[in-house]
C-alpha cells in the first residue's frame, strides 16, 4: 500500500474551547453568549462525524491498513463559516484563538495530524501577524482562506499576507464554503441542488478572478490549492477562462499564457471524485491538469466523503499515478515524509 | 524572388494598416521602427480580416517590488494589431499572438527601395504554408 495523506479532513472545535485562547475581553464575551448564536448559520448541512463512527465504519484508509491515513490536514468546520460572521474582529479572534489552539492542544497530541492556518482575509494586518507568529510552528503546513468570491481580496494590500506565505513556502488553500440562504442559492429548493451547484460554482469563481486579477504572476511561487468542489469544473472553467483572454487580454494585462496553462501550476484537492458512469468525463480532467496537481482529499467525516478507494477506483489511471494522487503529490506541496 | 511593388512608402504607417491587394491576396503592411512588417489579411483565429483591425500599445501593469500595481497603461515599446472580429491580438513586429505564441499570423517578405513598397508573391499557396505557416486554434 503507498503511502496516503488526506489533505482535507475535518475536525471539531467548539466556539467555547478556543475561548480558552482568546484574550479578554473577548474570551468573556464568547463564553457569556449562548452557545451556538455567535456562529453563522449551515441550514441544511446533512449530518456527518458523529452518524459515520457510530455507525462502526472505517473513514479514510492509510498505507498500513488502518482506518486513518498516514497524514492529513486538518481543518476546522467551525472556522470555515468565520468569513461569513459580519464581525470581523471576532473572525479575526477566532482565527487568532484557532492558531493558538493548534500550536498548543492539538497539532501536539497528534503527531500525524498537520494544519493550515486560518487567514482572516479581510483583515490584512492579522493575516500577516499570524503567518509571522504561526508560520514557522511544527506541524503548520499553510494557510487557508474561505469565501473568496465575495471578498476579491486582489486589493494591493492583500499582497503583504500572500507574500508572507509565499516567502515561507507555505501553500494557500481556498475552501469552499456557502450558506444556502444567500444568493444566489436562494433559487434552489433542495440541499442536494444547491450543493452541487454552490461548491464548483464557488471555486470556479474564485479561481477565475484570482487568475484574471494577475496573481500568478504577481505571487509567482505561492502555491494554491482549491478544495472540495471536485474536479471536473476544471474543464469548464479551462476552456471558457482561455476564450475569453483570447479575445479580450487587455482586461488581464498581467498575464502572460493562456489560463488554463496558470491553472496547470495549482493544485486540486480531489474530493468528491467518483466516477459515476462516464469516467471519460474525469480523465479528461486529470489529462487537461496534470496528474501532478491533484492531492487526495477524503472531506471526512463529512456525509459526501471519499475514502483512498474513490482514487483507486479509477482505473484509467495506473498504479503510480494513483499512489502519486494519495501521499506523494501532498508529500512535496507540504514537505512530509514521502513514505509512510 | 517575385518582388511586387504595392505601394509608396509614405502611405505605411505605424499607427494604422495599410491593406493592398496582391494577385487577389489582401496583404496588410505597418511599420515598425524602421522597418515594414507584412501580414496577410486572414486571422488565424476564424479566418477575418485581421488588417482591418486597430494598431495600439497593449495594455501593461507596473508592480512594484511588492506585488502592488502602480498603474496601468498603453504600453510605448510595443504595437499590436487586434482583429476586429474577437480581438485576438498580435504583435505587430513579430506576427505572434501576444495570449498564444504558438498562433500567428502568415507574414510576407517586404522590402523598401527608392520610396517604393515591395512584397513577394509566394509561388503556390502550398509553398508559401510551408514557409510561413500559422496554427489556427
Ligand atoms: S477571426 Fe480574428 S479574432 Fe477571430
Amino acid at each position: 500500500m503507498s503511502l496516503v495523506i488526506d489533505a482535507d479532513t475535518h475536525i471539531e472545535v467548539s466556539l467555547e474551547e478556543l475561548a480558552q485562547f482568546m484574550a479578554q475581553p473577548m474570551r468573556r464575551e464568547v463564553e457569556a453568549a449562548t452557545p451556538g448564536s455567535l456562529l453563522p448559520g449551515t441550514l441544511g448541512a446533512p449530518p456527518s462525524a458523529a452518524t459515520l463512527q457510530q455507525k462502526g465504519s472505517d473513514g479514510p484508509g492509510s498505507s498500513d491498513g488502518s482506518s486513518e491515513p498516514d497524514y492529513w490536514l486538518a481543518f476546522p468546520g467551525l472556522v470555515l463559516t468565520m468569513t461569513f460572521h459580519p464581525s470581523v474582529r471576532l473572525e479575526t479572534g477566532v482565527a487568532t484563538a484557532y492558531a493558538r489552539w493548534l500550536a498548543n492542544a492539538y497539532l501536539p497530541t497528534h503527531p500525524r495530524a498537520r494544519a493550515m492556518l486560518y487567514l482572516p482575509i479581510r483583515d490584512t494586518d492579522a493575516s500577516c501577524r499570524l503567518v509571522d507568529e504561526f508560520g514557522d510552528v511544527a506541524g503548520i503546513v499553510g494557510a487557508f482562506a474561505t469565501n473568496l468570491p465575495a471578498l476579491q481580496p486582489f486589493e494591493n494590500h492583500d499582497m503583504r499576507s500572500y507574500r508572507a506565505l509565499e516567502e515561507r513556502r507555505l501553500p494557500l488553500g481556498f475552501h469552499p464554503v456557502f450558506m444556502w440562504t444567500e444568493p444566489p442559492l436562494t433559487v434552489f429548493d433542495t440541499y442536494t441542488a444547491a450543493y452541487a451547484y454552490a461548491y464548483p460554482f464557488t471555486q470556479a469563481t474564485h479561481l477565475m478572478n484570482w487568475i484574471l486579477s494577475g496573481m500568478p504572476e504577481r505571487i509567482p511561487d505561492l502555491a494554491c490549492i482549491y478544495y472540495g468542489a471536485g474536479i471536473t469544473w476544471l474543464n469548464f472553467v479551462a476552456h471558457r477562462l482561455d476564450q475569453g483572454y483570447m479575445r479580450r487580454p487587455s482586461e488581464a494585462p498581467l498575464l502572460k499564457e493562456r489560463p488554463s496553462h496558470y491553472m496547470r501550476r495549482y493544485f486540486y484537492g480531489t474530493h468528491p471524485v467518483d466516477a459515476n458512469d462516464d469516467a471519460g468525463y474525469l480523465k479528461a480532467t486529470f489529462d487537461l491538469i496534470g496528474v501532478g496537481q491533484f492531492i487526495y482529499a477524503s472531506n471526512s467525516p463529512q456525509w459526501d466523503f471519499d475514502t483512498p478507494e474513490a482514487i483507486r477506483r479509477l482505473e484509467f489511471l495506473d498504479e503510480a499515478e494513483q499512489a502519486a494522487i494519495l501521499g506523494s503529490n501532498a508529500a512535496g506541496l507540504f514537505r512530509l515524509p514521502a513514505a509512510s | 524572388m517575385d518582388w511586387r511593388a504595392v505601394c509608396r512608402c509614405d502611405d505605411v504607417t505605424a499607427e494604422a494598416v495599410t491593406v493592398v491587394e496582391v494577385d487577389g491576396v489582401e496583404v496588410g503592411l505597418v511599420r515598425v521602427g524602421g522597418t515594414i512588417t507584412a501580414f496577410e489579411n486572414i486571422c488565424p483565429h476564424q479566418a477575418g480580416p485581421v488588417c482591418d483591425g486597430e494598431v495600439m500599445g497593449p495594455v501593461e501593469v507596473l508592480l512594484d517590488s511588492d506585488r502592488r500595481m502602480l498603474d496601468e497603461r498603453f504600453a510605448a515599446h510595443r504595437r499590436i494589431l487586434i482583429c476586429p472580429w474577437h480581438g485576438y491580438s498580435f504583435d505587430v513586429a513579430t506576427g505572434e499572438c501576444i495570449t498564444d505564441r504558438k498562433i500567428h499570423l502568415r507574414r510576407w517578405k517586404v522590402r523598401e527601395d527608392d520610396g517604393v513598397v515591395y512584397v513577394t508573391v509566394p509561388g503556390t499557396r502550398a509553398a508559401h504554408r510551408g514557409q510561413e505557416g500559422s496554427n489556427a486554434t
